[in-house]
């Protein structure tokens, strides 16, 4: 079904080869129709089934598989770096703030993302003839940059807490329980994922791939290569800046020092754990970083008090950290691969039974 | 489309979807709300008789650990004494602490987990503004009492009736350092050096403050705001030497206090220090044995007499915390109204009806603990109204009152 | 007058800062220069680094004489450690494995070192008085700070003798020049890459336990890597001398924008210069340019 091409190694010498399976862009993205089920298996899971705890822990899920899915984009598709995605997020924040006062949610989400977007194209602009590490650090940059900006804006405007955000009321529909919420971030997420797996089937999402596989080649053949690094950056950031906002509006409350580059470093974990440039890595990546603490304290219930709650966020970071660090070095593809390798007999089997009743 | 193609497509979702059922299943019908995360901290002996949960949302680790490990200790330590006491209405008191990083994601997640998992009665520990904010609308939707000693003026004055505050807010604490600053202040007129820490919170009380003492009409030669961080106050002593000032009057924590404190006396200089109460933190006071500092202080210290003071200082000493430590204090006096919530409230007391019971309490008796009175009722909310003003003896080696109670201008 | 006082003031106060900031830019420069990788976690380095120190001198309380060179073993034992363990498996894997590894690598080494340690700060030995000269202009300098900035100068002046006279130091060019060409000279390239690491390891633990008698040990510290970015990329990435230059305007520009704007500026300032450098002049003023093989 899939034409699975090895392409040549582009690495420096000496380096041992990796083996990119390029597939057809079209292939690239998540379908249309894996979306709209996945989202209606989760929505009935968490609507009947999920404690409301779960249900909570669904809804931050959601909202990081917006932020990883995009971020996917731009680092998996088309190969550029970025740890600037708090900045994003904040960008989008701050926006949804002032907009806010115009058209409510909605209108904050959107001019969130538009923000956002904006603030993508300009680096993207900047970043152009940057690589590898040069490239990290203007995103970097960016990072402490717009923490600054929210900081001068808090102080300016009398906010040490940062700014609320009312719960918001999308025309008659109001956001107040978890299981609406569930369903505002799903529709987001889909509209995204639906959004990307457009871009990935067309000359947009080809052209990524081409400077993902070999940048200079890319050019040679005639793909706009700065043009097309600043679409990348601009809509990966646009679609991160929808999320932040969205999730804004979840927490309630706006504050610069939310937006710090450890959680730009999760969500750049969230891809590279899920595997870089995979169709469900990033949602699976997501998941994973999303309810580690979750996981790890559920695996302590019933030892008393003491190490564990006292040191959770150490153990947390530790874990989180050792998983980085064991994904790339033993299955650098990451859980999406890790996930194939288990269902792909089971798949195999199933079609085989399949045919053997005749199709 | 082939069925073949089908499987080979949605497999993947497929699997996912049949492995999520059959963990949700699982799941919910054995936690069914049911604390199975909660740590007990009585130690000893098993919750047979039903036991209270309170939980405490804190910063456990990151710059401000100190701050949250000492208020977790001190609450912990309450809650023990408590529970080898005969409990509450017969019941003990399951304590369980969260770390909130510093985060807000975090702390909001920790607020979830308290309130579903653990069913805690209320929540204590809190410490950074934006944090409470944005957890105080999940609590008031859940009925859950947050008890904090991080006051400032807009948690203090909203009309939320979900948190109860133990401790005093910044803004409102320049009438009374100025009014005792009078009765240092002898024959002549007094020149004031205002010091206070870069917070919004005091920006705001250095204003109030340079009101307060050009309204009794002595000059202000010196204004400066220190760094949260700073670990060097020599540059601020100068200042305040070179400046003429007879007084200093400000917002200091204990670190910075004892920084700028040595500095000064090092300069030379032996001007009295009038200081709000975030410096009153016996061990920094004890350390500096300074006869001319002033602290205002709405809590009892180790070395006072009262019943709930030596309940304190010998619980303190059993867990192995030095009763002097900042903060420690705070956090079993947050204990305390928790408590005393608790038994007015009888069992099971879940959130909304420990909030009934919180602010129909009235006084509550804090055994010595507090330099004032402690109260909450359905307009006041802010605890704490007060304190007094000490300083070292050097003789007694303790702190000794040297003003009456001084309260502040709650209104 | 005033503006005398104030450029005295940065001056010194720079210089000081300058002599913390410049053993990690070195640090990071030598392991560019042989692993061809940022490390995002050279502040980490510094962290274990100082609490290396900790472990000696304040509680198995060996002498400082002997703290500091134990701590300093440490350090390098736990550089070889990390590339054995995690670089040498990730070489040539790009940019992105690069990074993400040490990101990776930071949070390990700060929550291992807060687990072993417990999260609290920690005040360790300072062998130096802390009762400061008074210098014209209101600047207060400590023995402590006259003992970083000679020792930093002591230091990286050794560094760049070993690296230009000895032939360990002649190795470690012809690796990061060539790997190739530095094996069919029988160098064994691996041994002089780990032992970088070593060294890049000890650097950042003589920064960190500076930092750490300068004020106190706590996490601040990890902030040190990311703070030297702007000063490496001025100089080069794979300069030495670059980065030691580098590391000075750091300090020099930290100072001024403190006291000019105020302490929460300095981030900002620093970032969007780097942003500013990163467009005009990414390979910095010291360093190679980098071709591009296509």
């Amino acid at each position: 079904m899939s034409t699975t091409v090895k392409t040549p190694v582009a690495d420096p010498p000496g380096s041992p080869g990796q083996r990119w399976r390029l597939p057809s862009s079209a292939e690239a993205a998540v379908s249309p129709v894996a979306i709209v089920v996945g989202c209606l298996v989760v929505l009935a899971l968490a609507w009947f089934a999920f404690t409301p705890y779960y249900l909570y822990l669904t809804v931050l899920t959601a909202f990081a598989c917006i932020g990883a899915a995009a971020l996917n984009l731009q680092m998996g598709y088309t190969g550029l770096v970025s740890i600037g995605n708090a900045g994003f997020m904040a960008v989008g924040a701050f926006t949804a703030v002032w907009a806010d006062h115009f058209g409510g949610l909605l209108a904050g989400v959107l001019a969130g993302g538009v923000a956002a977007g904006i603030v993508g194209l300009l680096v993207g602009a900047v970043a152009m003839r940057l690589r590898g590490f040069y490239l990290v650090l203007s995103t970097l940059a960016l990072q402490f940059v717009v923490a600054f900006a929210g900081q001068e804006i808090e102080q300016a405007l009398n906010k040490p807490a940062g700014f609320i955000l009312p719960i918001p009321s999308a025309g008659p529909w109001q956001l107040g329980s978890d299981r609406s919420w569930l369903m505002f971030a799903l529709i987001l997420l889909a509209i995204e994922l639906i959004v990307i797996h457009l871009i990935m089937r067309g000359r947009l999402g080809r052209a990524f791939l081409a400077i993902r596989e070999h940048e200079n080649a890319a050019g040679v053949v005639g793909v706009n290569v700065a043009l097309h690094k600043m679409l990348s950056s601009g809509i990966s950031a646009a679609m991160i800046g929808v999320g932040g906002a969205g999730l804004a509006y979840y927490i309630g409350n706006v504050d610069y020092s939310t937006y710090t580059l450890d959680l730009a470093v999760s969500y750049a974990a969230m891809v590279l754990i899920g595997g870089l440039g995979s169709k469900y890595g990033p949602l699976l990546g997501a998941a994973l970083v999303t309810l580690l603490p979750a996981l790890l304290s559920a695996l302590d219930s019933g030892s008393s008090a003491g190490y564990f709650t006292q040191h959770a966020s150490s153990i947390d970071l530790l874990v989180y950290g050792l998983l980085i660090i064991v994904i790339v070095i033993v299955e650098p593809g990451g859980l999406a691969v890790l996930l194939r390798r288990l269902t792909d007999p089971v798949g195999r089997q199933l079609a085989r039974i399949v045919r053997g009743t005749g199709s | 489309m082939t069925i073949r193609h089908v499987l080979s497509s949605y497999r993947i979702p497929a699997l996912l979807a049949t492995a999520a059922v059959l963990a949700a299943t699982a799941c919910s019908s054995s936690s069914g709300g049911s604390s199975q995360s909660s740590s007990s901290s009585s130690g000893s002996s098993s919750s047979s008789a039903g036991a209270y949960t309170v939980g405490a949302d804190t910063s456990l680790s990151g710059p401000l650990a100190f701050i949250g490990t000492a208020l977790a200790a001190g609450a912990k330590e309450y809650f023990d004494y408590v529970n080898a006491h005969g409990g509450i209405n017969g019941h003990k008191v399951n304590f369980v602490t969260t770390d909130d990083t510093g985060s807000v994601n975090t702390a909001l997640t920790n607020a979830h987990q308290l309130v579903q998992q653990d069913q805690v009665s209320a929540m204590t520990g809190w410490i950074l503004t934006n944090i409470e904010s944005a957890v105080q609308p999940y609590a008031e939707r859940e009925s859950v009492p947050m008890v904090t000693q991080g006051c400032d003026s807009t948690v203090a004055t909203s009309s939320s009736k979900v948190v109860f505050c133990v401790g005093l807010p910044e803004t409102l604490e320049d009438q009374p350092l100025v009014d005792f600053a009078a009765t240092k202040v002898g024959g002549s007129t007094p020149k004031i050096a205002v010091l206070d820490m870069d917070s919004q919170a005091q920006i705001a009380l250095q204003a109030k403050i340079v009101n307060d003492v050009k309204a009794k009409g002595w000059p202000v030669v010196l204004k400066q705001i220190v760094s949260l961080t700073a670990t060097d106050e020599t540059a601020q002593a100068n200042a305040v030497v070179q400046s003429g000032a007879t007084m200093v009057i400000g917002s200091l924590d204990s670190e910075r206090e004892q920084l700028f404190v040595q500095a000064l006396r090092s300069a030379g200089s032996k001007i009295p220090v009038v200081n709000f109460d975030a410096g009153a933190t016996f061990a920094t006071l004890q350390k500096l044995a300074d006869p001319d500092l002033f602290v205002y202080s709405p809590f009892a210290f180790p070395t006072d007499t009262g019943t709930g003071v030596a309940a304190f200082d010998q619980e303190s000493q059993s867990s192995g915390q030095q009763p002097g430590t900042a903060y420690l204090v705070n956090g079993w006096v947050e204990a305390m109204a928790v408590g005393a919530g608790l038994a007015k409230c009888g069992y099971p007391c879940p959130g909304s009806k420990l909030m009934t019971a919180m602010s129909g309490l009235g006084q509550i008796n804090s055994q010595g603990m507090t330099t004032g009175p402690f109260k909450y009722t359905s307009d006041f909310y802010l605890g704490l109204s007060g304190g007094k003003f000490y300083t070292w003896d050097g003789s007694g080696k303790k702190l000794v009152a040297v003003s009456g109670f001084m309260p502040i201008d709650a209104s | 007058m005033n503006l005398l006082t104030d450029i005295w003031r940065i001056v010194v106060l720079g210089v000081i800062a300058g002599g913390i900031y410049a053993p990690v830019s070195a640090g990071l420069v030598i392991v560019y220069r042989s692993s061809r990788l940022l490390n995002f976690a050279q502040g980490a380095l510094c962290f274990t680094g100082g609490y290396a120190y900790y472990l000696c001198a304040d509680k198995i309380g060996m002498p400082v004489g002997a703290a500091i060179p134990a701590a300093l073993v440490i350090a390098g034992a736990l550089g070889l450690l990390i590339y054995f363990l995690l670089v040498s498996p990730v070489v040539g894997r790009g940019p992105i494995i690069a990074i993400m590894v040490t990101i990776a690598l930071s949070s390990v080494l700060e929550a291992a070192v807060f687990l072993i340690f417990g999260s609290g700060q920690q005040y360790v030995q300072n062998p130096f008085s802390s009762h400061g000269v008074r210098l014209p202009g209101n600047v207060v300098v400590t023995p402590l700070d006259l003992a970083i900035v000679i020792g930093s100068v002591v230091i990286l002046t050794a560094l760049a003798a070993v690296l230009r006279f000895t032939p360990f130091g002649v190795a470690v060019r012809a690796v990061s020049d060539s790997p190739l060409l530095a094996g069919y000279w029988g160098q064994n390239s691996t041994r002089v890459i780990a032992w970088t690491w070593a060294l890049s390891s000890a650097l950042s633990a003589v920064a960190g336990m500076a930092y750490a008698m300068n004020s106190v040990l706590d996490s601040g510290m990890l902030t040190l890597g990311t703070l030297v970015f702007p000063a490496v990329i001025l100089g080069g990435m794979d300069s030495l001398g670059g980065a030691i230059l580098g590391s000075l305007l750091l300090g020099l520009a930290v100072q001024s924008t403190t006291l000019y704007l105020g302490a929460q500026w300095s981030d900002f300032v620093i970032y969007g210069a780097l942003m500013l450098l990163l467009l005009v002049r990414p390979y910095g003023f010291f360093g190679t340019r980098e071709v591009v093989r296509l």
